[in-house]
């Protein structure tokens, strides 16, 4: 692939967590494209229509940034388990799903990830360097943190 | 001296001795003293905290990682760098040297939600990984890796080429998944040995392997290869969970058995790691954590009664 040789701008936590969160992003992403057909429950499919158009531009900006690092697009956390991270095995449940029981399994990894997003943004924000990735981290923390209190709201 | 000594056959035996675990009897004929048949010391260490950080593979994000369980520096987190990790101070480490301020981590076992953690001490080899262990070099400061894989499949693990003899428990080992039973009152144990030779250059990698690479064959036998070819202590984790009988619920922060690896963050005090690497490794002794080997009497101790090296006080 590319032979960028990595920004020093971005220092080791910028780069571990646009190597986390993009991964990250990607799965929750693929989960929420499923609620359209899967969930009955309008507040949840509303709520994952609109954290999916957020995750889908978040994800555009942080790609950007991970090849402005020059680092290479390889998922270095391919088969790992992470906690907030969606895993192969969660999206083959949930294509099997439908009605409450899809909104069941979705609704708690969607909270964890959520969580997760948030704690991930202050490890950035607090040892973080690149003036780039902080403002992405500083908006995805507000950004999460909103669609968790909405997530909560829902009966 | 020890009372415990084992009759062994010298001549042929001797030739295979590298990778048996025998002790010489006192046999005069043999000059049994003079052979080799261990080139290590080991470090004995309690856990002394679990928590989810990897400063290696998330360094600065506290909770980015699944559960680790962690053993040595008492201070290692998220944002542990080698200087705080020796900032911390000799003594400030849950292992048997105070002069080893090194984080050693791996992931938690958990039953069912409940995390296994042993209260006794658990046992890390520092060995030779080839046939020349007058060779092996201390690691350098700052030098840190990753072994084995949390993202491995069962194949891979059992062919991996750190793999000892997978997980085992009473009578049973071989086994390349956590066990779905082991007797009642015995321990789950693992055992993995980590790559030994190093490209000379760097202290980490992006990957934060491929600066390590395992030499030409497993268990001390072979050569580093060119691409790294300065051999280092072959590390061995020989990690106990004290958690027996139904072990269906029993599995990894990071996944299945398989999932297995650890990682290591040198931060001993140079001149105490080169006195054991050459004491015992170059010396061709199986020492204990002060560097003596309890077969060998006679060849004396690397460390003082403190575990230190002459002079240091105790910590």
């Amino acid at each position: 692939m590319g032979s960028t040789a990595p920004d020093p701008a971005f220092n080791a936590t910028d780069t571990a967590w646009l190597q986390l969160m993009i991964p990250m992003t990607e799965h929750m992403a693929d989960a929420l494209a499923l609620a359209a057909d899967h969930s009955d429950d309008p507040g949840l499919r509303g709520l994952a229509a609109a954290v999916l158009i957020e995750h889908r531009a978040e994800l555009d900006r942080l790609r950007a940034l991970r090849v402005a690092a020059g680092l290479p697009d390889t998922d270095v956390h391919a088969g790992h388990r992470m906690p907030g991270m969606v895993t192969a095995a969660d999206l083959i449940v949930l294509r099997a799903d439908h009605g409450a029981e899809f909104d069941r399994h979705l609704r708690p990894l969607l909270d964890e990830h959520l969580a997760q997003s948030g704690v991930l943004a202050t490890g950035e924000l607090a040892n973080g360097q690149q003036q780039g990735v902080k403002s992405l981290a500083r908006a995805i923390e507000r950004n999460r943190s909103q669609e968790r209190e909405r997530l909560r709201a829902l009966h | 001296m020890s009372g415990k000594r084992m009759l062994a056959a010298v001549g042929a035996a001797a030739v295979v001795a590298a990778v048996t675990t025998v002790a010489m009897a006192g046999h005069p004929a043999a000059r049994a003293d003079d052979l080799v048949t261990h080139h290590e010391f080991q470090v004995d260490c309690l856990i002394n905290h679990h928590q989810p950080d990897d400063p290696i593979v998330f360094p600065g994000l506290p909770g980015a990682s699944h559960d680790h369980t962690f053993v040595g520096n008492n201070t290692t987190n998220a944002t542990s760098t080698l200087q705080s990790l020796l900032g911390a101070g000799a003594g400030a480490t849950s292992c048997l040297n105070p002069d080893d301020l090194s984080a050693y981590w791996f992931p938690t076992a958990f039953n069912g939600d409940t995390p296994v953690l042993s209260t006794w001490r658990q046992t890390i080899y520092y060995k030779s990984g080839i046939l020349d262990y007058t060779k092996v070099v201390p690691f350098p400061q700052g030098l840190k890796f990753v072994v084995g894989s949390p993202a491995a499949t069962i194949d891979e693990f059992r062919t991996s080429p750190g793999a000892v003899e997978g997980f085992e428990c009473g009578d049973s080992t071989h086994n390349w998944d956590i066990p779905a039973y082991c007797v009642d009152g015995s321990q789950l144990n693992v055992r993995f040995q980590a790559p030994s030779c190093w490209d000379g250059v760097h202290l980490d990698s992006a990957d934060h392997k491929s600066h390590m690479a395992y030499p030409s064959l497993p268990n001390g036998g072979g050569v580093c290869p060119a691409d790294h070819p300065v051999a280092v202590p072959m590390l061995e984790f020989k990690i106990a969970f004290p958690v027996s009988g139904d072990m269906s619920r029993v599995h990894l922060a990071s996944g299945r058995g398989y999932s297995w690896h650890y990682d290591f963050f040198n931060a001993w005090d140079p001149p105490t790691l080169a006195a054991l690497v050459t004491h015992c490794i170059n010396g061709g002794l199986q020492c204990d954590s002060r560097g003596f080997d309890l077969y060998k009497p006679d060849r004396g101790a690397a460390l003082g009664d403190n575990y230190r090296l002459p002079g240091r006080p105790d910590v």
